[in-house]
């Protein structure tokens, strides 16, 4: 078996779509998506992207939902490994390569990091138009009227947009972007972060890229707030952090608990080492 | 002049280059004897000034509604120029706006022109709300706060008689009448510099079409926007337009104060529509 | 260019039988016990499409079809119509299932936890293995499972979205309805329906064609008992133990009919072991019945009744796709001949 799993020509393939992601930050390329040992729609995209970049001298942490632990981290992991024997972290400060589902690290991350996504969808319009030709039609145009329609038919219906996670983003007030499923507590981080980010879809075969210090916002109304996940009064038990995204567990007995969803962060937090 | 248009011409069809010759008002036919195209409009040439309101007139297949078209840019001119005031390249010149790419068509589509199409199904978006409707074109002409976006749209129903308790209902629960009126708010939401209208009010009952052709024409008066109105109707051209244009077979006929040319029309074309009202 | 009219003989037709038999014949050889125990999941789809709950008969019809498990079905819908009807048995409930696996997506940890089962959703798909992994593994507890779905706190809490409940359920088999179709209708037909045309449609409404994304609040496998009323001694008999999967997925939230905003959900089941045909009629049954969030797409297949209603059934399309290849060649001259005239007349025109 070759290094990562695909053979050289797909990944340079992958590179020269990587690269011209990064040269138009937000834009979505399309690439030539392979098959892997695992399932579509969970994670060969981000799995395409970090096989493409991955060498001898990275140290790759996986996670999904936040977790390091979570049964498709692990297997995603094991596998990466298993093509490229490479080292693996749980800690966030010592990964270079960052392949995740769902979450931004809580740990602010640094120049020299590359976040890995995945995602589902990668064009943000399927919300509001799911033929994909007349989707590329309103990308080149900056036509995302109907994105801005939506947030204001649900700002007059329930006072905020219906939108959870996943939500719009413009990129240096250009190209609207799908941020992949991350709550609106981590769509602020995407702005200006010192890492890149790298977004791999491979069911819908395609790349797109944020370099560091992108200007991302999230699509508003100037004059309303952008609201995000409250976890007020709510603190993890184990590490007693007020500071960060909780998972809300039902215990046997009936009652809810609250732990910290970056299994990491909780660590750090609790051994004091933030 | 706000509008000059020079020489615009619409073939369906293979085209060939006898078409704009062997066709038009002297020849009483629209399709080419040569390669059996049909000449919608025939190097047309027509400027308006700015305030002012201009009728089309002629009847069907006269290439009236086709002209309005070409303009909004609905359908692709064969050939021509279009200039208008506002629509200027980097350099400061006005440019033809046939020749504008993607982003600058919507600008044109968005703040500076709007279109009142006669069936509403055309102008409105039927999966938005009367208020989302509204709203769409308002932040397509740049506005992003979100109370500015919700007023604009009151404030316009409310000129168009449109309960606002009903902002929030979607299109398809209201009238005809209705209808056309939550177009018209739509329409100069943008603060429109040009607003083209196609048969406004065909097809609505004549109360209803007195109320829209009143408020059509106090609005005029009030923002001050220029207007091209085209109908069949002879009465609407008469209660709104300055000015009148006669069209056959995609050629103009006549042209002149609208009161010209309706109780004094000099072409036999003209003396025969005139004639046919009842 | 002259036509000639092949008359299919009987012997044709017989040679042609008798050397699918022969081709099949090593099919027909293997133990129906091998392909219930090794073949496992050919079976239930057999058995939830064939819409008869019966593994020898599923195996056998496998063996039948070499391997063609809509062939298969077939063999097994026409095996049910020389069953007489008995009776109807006791409705069951999914939460009286003794699980074998049981997730929810949408929670981290619930009350009784998430069960994997025996899954291979992590398998890694690797067909040339390099090196077996030796793994410690917990012996499998033998414990019985029986839990509430996961969404039911949301329920208790009335949350959720109901819908009006029919007085008796519909059977498509005695009478295939018309518009508006009751949802006992429509849930049997998705339940007995193709798993390929359930995934296809359900797969419109995730791409956007719909709700989008909805989650999974619970996926549960086990056994459940199949209790009867004996016709004799009116007394309620367990007459045997099915397998069945079920899904209950959650969507976006829509107004009830009592004006308040509650979470929509959908809901799958099927015969046997079949998750990817459990969630696509969940799905389905989600965007059928609920608003969904979107100011898209003007046609949303997955919510339109008469799309799901007369297009899932396997057996039907199956039938009529392949019915194609009957002789039509009385029909085809009748076309051919229409196409000549209009081509004539065309020409004509064409020179005037």
């Amino acid at each position: 078996m070759t290094y990562g799993f695909l053979d050289e020509e797909a990944k340079k393939e992958i590179r020269r779509s990587i690269l011209k992601a990064i040269a138009i930050p937000g834009y979505i390329v399309s690439f030539a998506s392979r098959e892997l040992p695992i399932a579509r729609g969970w994670g060969t995209g981000g799995l395409q992207v970090t096989l493409a970049i991955i060498n001898e001298s990275d140290t790759l942490k996986v996670i999904d939902q936040g977790c390091d632990g979570s049964v498709n981290a692990v297997n995603i992991r094991n596998f990466i490994k298993s093509v490229t024997k490479v080292k693996t972290t749980f800690s966030t400060k010592e990964a270079s390569i960052i392949q995740t589902r769902h979450r931004i690290p809580e740990q602010e991350l640094q120049e020299g990091q590359i976040l890995v996504y995945q995602v589902p969808m990668p064009d943000i319009l399927e919300t509001v138009e799911p033929n994909t030709a007349k989707q590329k039609i309103m990308h080149a145009n900056a036509d995302y009227s109907k994105l801005w329609v939506l947030l204001y038919e649900d700002t007059s219906l329930f006072g905020d947009s219906r939108i959870s996670n996943r939500y719009p983003v413009l990129v240096e007030n250009r190209y609207a972007m799908d941020p992949s499923p991350i709550p609106k507590y981590d769509t602020l981080k995407l702005n200006n972060n010192k890492a890149l980010q790298l977004f791999g879809a491979g069911r819908e075969k395609k790349i797109y890229a944020l370099p560091p210090y992108t200007k991302v916002e999230p699509l508003k109304f100037e004059d309303k707030e952008f609201l995000v996940e409250n976890f007020e009064g709510k603190v993890c038990k184990r590490c007693k952090s007020s500071q960060s995204f909780l998972d809300e567990l039902y215990n046997d007995d009936g009652s809810t608990s609250y732990y910290c969803n970056d299994t990491d962060y909780c660590d750090t937090y609790k051994e004091g080492k933030l | 002049m706000i509008l000059d248009i020079k020489n615009l011409s619409k073939i369906f069809g293979k085209t060939c280059d006898m078409c704009l010759d062997e066709t038009g008002a002297k020849p009483n036919s629209s399709i080419c004897p040569k390669c059996k195209s049909i000449v919608g409009v025939n190097r047309v040439n027509l400027s308006l000034y700015k305030g002012e309101v201009l009728g089309i007139v002629g009847e069907s297949g006269s290439g009236k509604s086709t002209l309005l078209q070409l303009i909004y840019q609905d359908v692709k001119a064969s050939e021509g120029e279009i200039f208008i005031k506002h629509f200027k390249d980097k350099e400061g010149k006005t440019k033809n706006i046939l020749d504008a790419n993607l982003n600058e068509l919507g600008d044109l589509r968005n703040s500076i022109m709007s279109m009142i199409y006669q069936n509403p199904r055309l102008g409105l978006n039927y999966q938005f709300s009367a208020g989302g409707n509204i709203a769409e074109k308002i932040i397509c002409s740049g506005v992003k706060n979100y109370k500015m976006i919700r007023e604009r749209a009151l404030y316009f129903l409310d000129k168009t008689e449109i309960p606002n308790s009903r902002i929030d209902d979607y299109p398809e629960y209201f009238s005809g009448g209705q209808q056309q009126r939550i177009q018209i708010s739509k329409a100069l939401s943008s603060n429109p510099k040009i607003l083209l209208l196609d048969e406004p009010t065909t097809g609505l009952d004549l109360s209803v079409q007195a109320k829209i052709l009143d408020l059509i024409k106090e609005l005029q008066h009030e923002i001050g926007f220029s207007m091209v109105v085209v109908s069949h109707d002879l009465g609407v051209i008469k209660h709104l337009t300055d000015i009148t244009v006669v069209m056959k077979n995609g050629q103009i006929v006549e042209r002149g104060l609208t009161d010209q040319v309706l109780e004094d029309p000099q072409h036999p074309y003209t003396q025969l529509l005139v004639s046919s009202i009842l | 260019m002259a036509y000639y009219a092949i008359k299919g003989g009987e012997d044709a037709i017989k040679n042609s039988l008798n050397f699918y038999s022969q081709k099949n014949e090593a099919a027909l050889g293997i133990d129906d016990e091998q392909i219930i125990n090794g073949l496992s999941f050919s079976i239930d789809k057999v058995m939830s499409e064939g819409s008869l709950y019966s593994k020898k008969l599923a195996a056998k019809a496998i063996k039948r079809s070499a391997g063609d498990l809509l062939n298969a079905s077939f063999f097994l819908r026409a095996h049910r119509s020389t069953c007489q009807r008995v009776g109807s048995a006791k409705e069951i409930n999914v939460e009286d299932m003794r699980i074998e696996r049981r997730i929810s997506s949408a929670f981290k940890d619930i009350q009784g936890g998430q069960i994997l089962g025996a899954s291979n959703d992590y398998e890694i798909k690797l067909l040339l293995k390099n090196a077996q992994e030796q793994v410690d593994v917990e012996e499998f507890s033998s414990g019985i499972n029986i839990l509430k779905s996961a969404l039911s706190p949301l329920r208790e809490d009335n949350l959720i979205k109901g819908l009006e409940k029919e007085k008796e359920p519909w059977d498509i088999t005695r009478i295939f309805p018309t518009a508006p179709y009751p949802r006992s209708a429509i849930l049997q037909v998705m339940s007995r329906g193709e798993s390929g045309s359930l995934l296809g449609f359900a797969y419109t409404s995730m791409r956007g064609y719909g709700d989008v994304h909805p989650t999974i609040g619970d996926l549960r496998i086990g056994e459940v008992d199949i209790d009867f009323v004996h016709p004799f001694t009116k007394k309620e008999v367990k007459i045997g133990v099915i397998e069945v999967t079920a899904v209950e997925c959650a969507g976006t939230f829509n107004k009830d009919s009592d004006g308040e905003t509650r979470l929509t959900t959908g809901f799958g089941f099927c015969f046997g072991k079949n998750e990817s045909k459990a969630i696509s009629m969940a799905i389905i049954d989600l965007s059928l019945y609920n608003d969904a969030y979107t100011v898209g797409a003007d046609v949303i297949v997955a919510a339109d009744f008469e799309m799901i209603m007369h297009h899932v059934d396997g057996i039907e399309s199956f039938g009529f796709a392949n019915h194609y290849k009957l002789p039509h060649y009385v029909t085809f001259q009748t076309d051919y001949q229409i196409f000549q005239s209009a081509k004539k007349y065309a020409k004509k025109k064409e020179e005037k």
